[in-house]
């Protein structure tokens, strides 16, 4: 097994830009064994040698007073054997193992040069643990900015430890720091000098006077007062405001435009027309043919969904995505909103999994782990599985009703704001307990660098060719098939009283309500294909967002809670879909 | 729930959503944080002894400057040596500070 080199610091001082600077894409990701804590490791090549470089979470100390903490201090001690081996227990984690061969071969500890304090007490807790260390005094071009002067050389000295002045986000200093990590991973020990004296915020601050100077009378920068205005409430509440408008426009008309302007076109002109020609010359017309290109053709459904249909939302929904998470907007978002969300017993900071929810439940889950109470990670979860409509689905909702009726859209997405915000209050009513007081950081506002930003939309579609097209057209498949055999109007009969007598679609309609377990937007789509009224398009769509969240929403529930709240998701949302489109055609009725 | 910490709110800060910060000008006398208004500075004179406060820069003796005090009963948001931290109304309430120009 390769040596092991640990990759350490602040939260949000550029590690993971440094990781995917270092490591390419054989990148793995595995739980730490008994918490929600995910490390990330990657092959480190140097020179002709190979490392694991693991990504441990960033944390503010060493004083084990978090679950992130722990596990930093685990790794220090005993290595990252248990990110791996999923059966070992924790617990004798505790007592020093100097002999363990899994011991870290070096540290990479990367310094935030615009918050020289906080990274220098964290260093000086880890160089305690006497492996030999490189620092990266990343950010460096911020801290210049701010009218920091840091003096590497001097830093070095204090510390006893090689110092790289880095930028991550241009690479700068990379290759150095490649070079200095090998010869120090070569040695068999840290820092001679601060490893053994106590850490204390006062030695701390006096190495920072030495190292550090500051230019008198530096102007504040323009990003700055961006950065100020928008955390304060006057203007950051209108400008919040206004910015979620913009994205909403940006991912909805980019996404539209995308597939009407550009997809759909070159599919319908260069790939479907050749391919109907290819099954009509090769297959002779029957069952199989119409299974292929028919009304449901699988050959054209299966790839215009998630191809043309869904696809360009999901590239202008990470595109926004990306900007407002690499911008460092999101912790203003949750700062401002943070009073609001108190009172459905949240903190500011759900509203980061909310948002990523209207891409796809299952990072959305993945993300509530970041909050900090089990009653919090709940109410987010169940808000996002009953009400939060993934992008795919959006889409999907987007072509089916856009050109019919703006006003059913509109109401259906109102639908969902208000159901969600409902089972939030639900929730907080029924679940003990308040949110623990918000204490954060809000990090500088950024720039997001074009790079960076394509690479994070590039592995999202990447994700949806492989994890959700994939069921979409094994979704669309299975609906070719049962139109074509008849076996669909006998599934339509069976499930009449419900479809066709309560909801008042046609039986059809049983279709979208067997597939869209399978993906959200299968829900929505077949309904395309029908010829539907107003009344019963809203129904259709309303019955589609309560829906049940799809099998692979379901399977992560389970997995990141148990199988009971999995049932109880599947449960309440089915019966709410059913009894909310009900309800709708009923009050319909009365209105017409 | 915002109501329950709005309720703590000393008495001479009225219980209302934004809650009521001290006069603008000099503050006199030892205050606790969240009753700073926007733009004030203070230094830090007592406070609990929290690692994760510690780490975010609030140490005893430290100077800040009040940036936002959140609507909708929020958190504060303060500005120390160059870095900005949110601080919900409950802990603000815990640090004491002396208005300094
Ligand atoms: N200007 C500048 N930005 C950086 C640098 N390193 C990281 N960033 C930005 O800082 C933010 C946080 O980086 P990230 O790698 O996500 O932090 P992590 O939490 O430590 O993994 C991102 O928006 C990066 O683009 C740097 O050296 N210079």
């Amino acid at each position: 097994m390769a040596d092991t080199v640990l990759l350490m610091g602040l939260p949000n001082v550029g590690k993971s830009v440094i990781f995917n600077r270092l490591t390419g894409l054989n990148v793995h990701v595995a739980n730490y064994v008994g918490t929600t804590v995910q490390l990330s490791s990657g092959r480190l090549r140097l020179d002709s040698r190979d490392f694991a470089l693991v990504d441990v979470p960033g944390t503010y100390s060493l004083n084990a007073s978090c679950e992130a903490e722990e596990v930093a201090v685990d790794i220090l001690r005993c290595g990252t054997s248990r990110a791996r081996s999923k059966t070992t227990g924790r617990g004798d984690g505790r007592g020093h193992d100097e002999a363990s061969s899994d011991r870290p071969a070096a540290i990479l500890f990367v310094v935030d040069a615009t918050n020289l304090e906080s990274s220098l007490y964290l260093l000086f807790q880890v160089l305690q643990y006497n492996i030999p260390v490189v620092v990266s005094l990343n950010r460096s071009d911020l801290s210049r900015e701010k009218g920091y002067q840091i003096d590497a050389g001097r830093l070095s000295r204090e510390l006893g430890v090689p110092v790289v002045p880095t930028v991550a986000v241009t690479g700068e200093g990379m290759g150095d720091l490649k070079t200095v990590l090998l010869q120090q991973a070569a040695a068999s020990s840290g820092s001679s000098i601060q490893a053994d004296s106590p850490v204390t915020w006062d030695r701390v601050e006096e190495v920072c006077l030495r190292v550090c100077t500051r230019v008198p009378h530096h102007s504040e920068s323009r990003r700055a007062r961006w950065g100020m205005m928008l955390t304060r409430p006057w203007p950051g509440l209108p400008l919040c405001g206004a910015i979620i408008g913009l994205v909403l426009l940006v991912v909805v008309g980019v996404g539209m435009g995308l597939r009407q302007f550009v997809l759909l076109p070159v599919f319908r002109t260069f790939l479907f027309p050749p391919l109907e020609n290819l099954v009509n010359q090769t297959i002779p017309a029957g069952l199989l043919q119409n299974i292929l290109i028919g009304e449901y053709g699988f050959l054209i459904k299966g790839i215009e969904w998630p191809f043309a249909l869904v696809l360009p939302y999901i590239i202008s929904f990470y595109i926004a995505m990306s900007v407002l998470e690499d911008s460092g907007y999101m912790p203003r978002l949750a700062v401002l909103l943070d009073g609001l969300f108190n009172r459905v017993g949240l903190k500011g900071s759900g509203i980061i999994p909310l948002m990523l929810g209207y891409g796809c439940a299952i990072p959305a889950i993945l993300a509530t782990r970041a909050l900090q109470s089990k009653k919090e990670r709940l109410i987010v979860t169940t808000m996002v599985c009953v009400a939060v409509p993934c992008i795919s689905q959006t889409g999907a909702f987007i072509a089916l009703l856009s050109a019919r009726s703006i006003v059913v859209m509109l109401a259906v997405f109102l639908l969902g704001a208000v159901a969600m915000i409902a089972v939030a209050i639900v929730l907080n009513r029924f679940m003990p307990g308040n949110p623990p007081a918000t204490l954060m950081e809000i990090p500088d506002l950024l720039i997001p660098q074009p790079d960076v930003l394509l690479k994070k939309v590039w592995v999202r579609i990447r994700l949806f060719v492989t994890d959700g097209a994939l069921p979409m057209i094994i979704g669309v498949a299975i609906a070719a098939s049962l139109y074509e055999t008849g076996l669909m109007s006998a599934l339509g009969e069976l499930a009449r009283p419900l479809v066709v007598s309560w909801l008042g679609l046609p039986t059809d309609a049983a279709v979208p309500l067997v597939l869209g377990i399978l993906r959200r937007e299968l829900a929505v789509l077949p309904l395309m294909e029908m010829d539907l009224t107003t009344l019963q398009l809203f129904v259709g769509a309303a019955v589609a967002l309560f829906y049940v969240p799809c099998i692979a929403v379901i399977a992560t529930l389970a997995r990141e809670f148990n199988i009971r709240l999995a049932v109880m998701i599947l449960i309440v949302t089915t019966v709410g879909a059913f009894l909310v489109g009900g309800i709708i055609l009923r009050i319909g009725q009365l209105l017409m | 729930m915002a109501q329950v910490n709005d309720a703590l709110i000393p008495a001479a800060a009225p219980a209302e959503f934004t809650g009521n910060c001290a006069r603008i000008g000099q503050v006199s006398g030892e205050v606790s944080l969240d009753t700073l208004c926007a733009g004030q500075r203070a230094r830090v004179q007592q406070m609990p002894q929290d690692s994760l406060l510690h780490c975010l820069g609030l140490r005893q003796g430290r100077s800040l400057r009040m940036i936002a005090r959140q609507r909708f009963g929020g958190p504060v948001v303060v500005e120390l040596d160059g870095r900005c931290v949110a601080l919900g109304r409950s802990i603000a309430r815990t640090i004491s500070v002396t208005g300094t120009m």
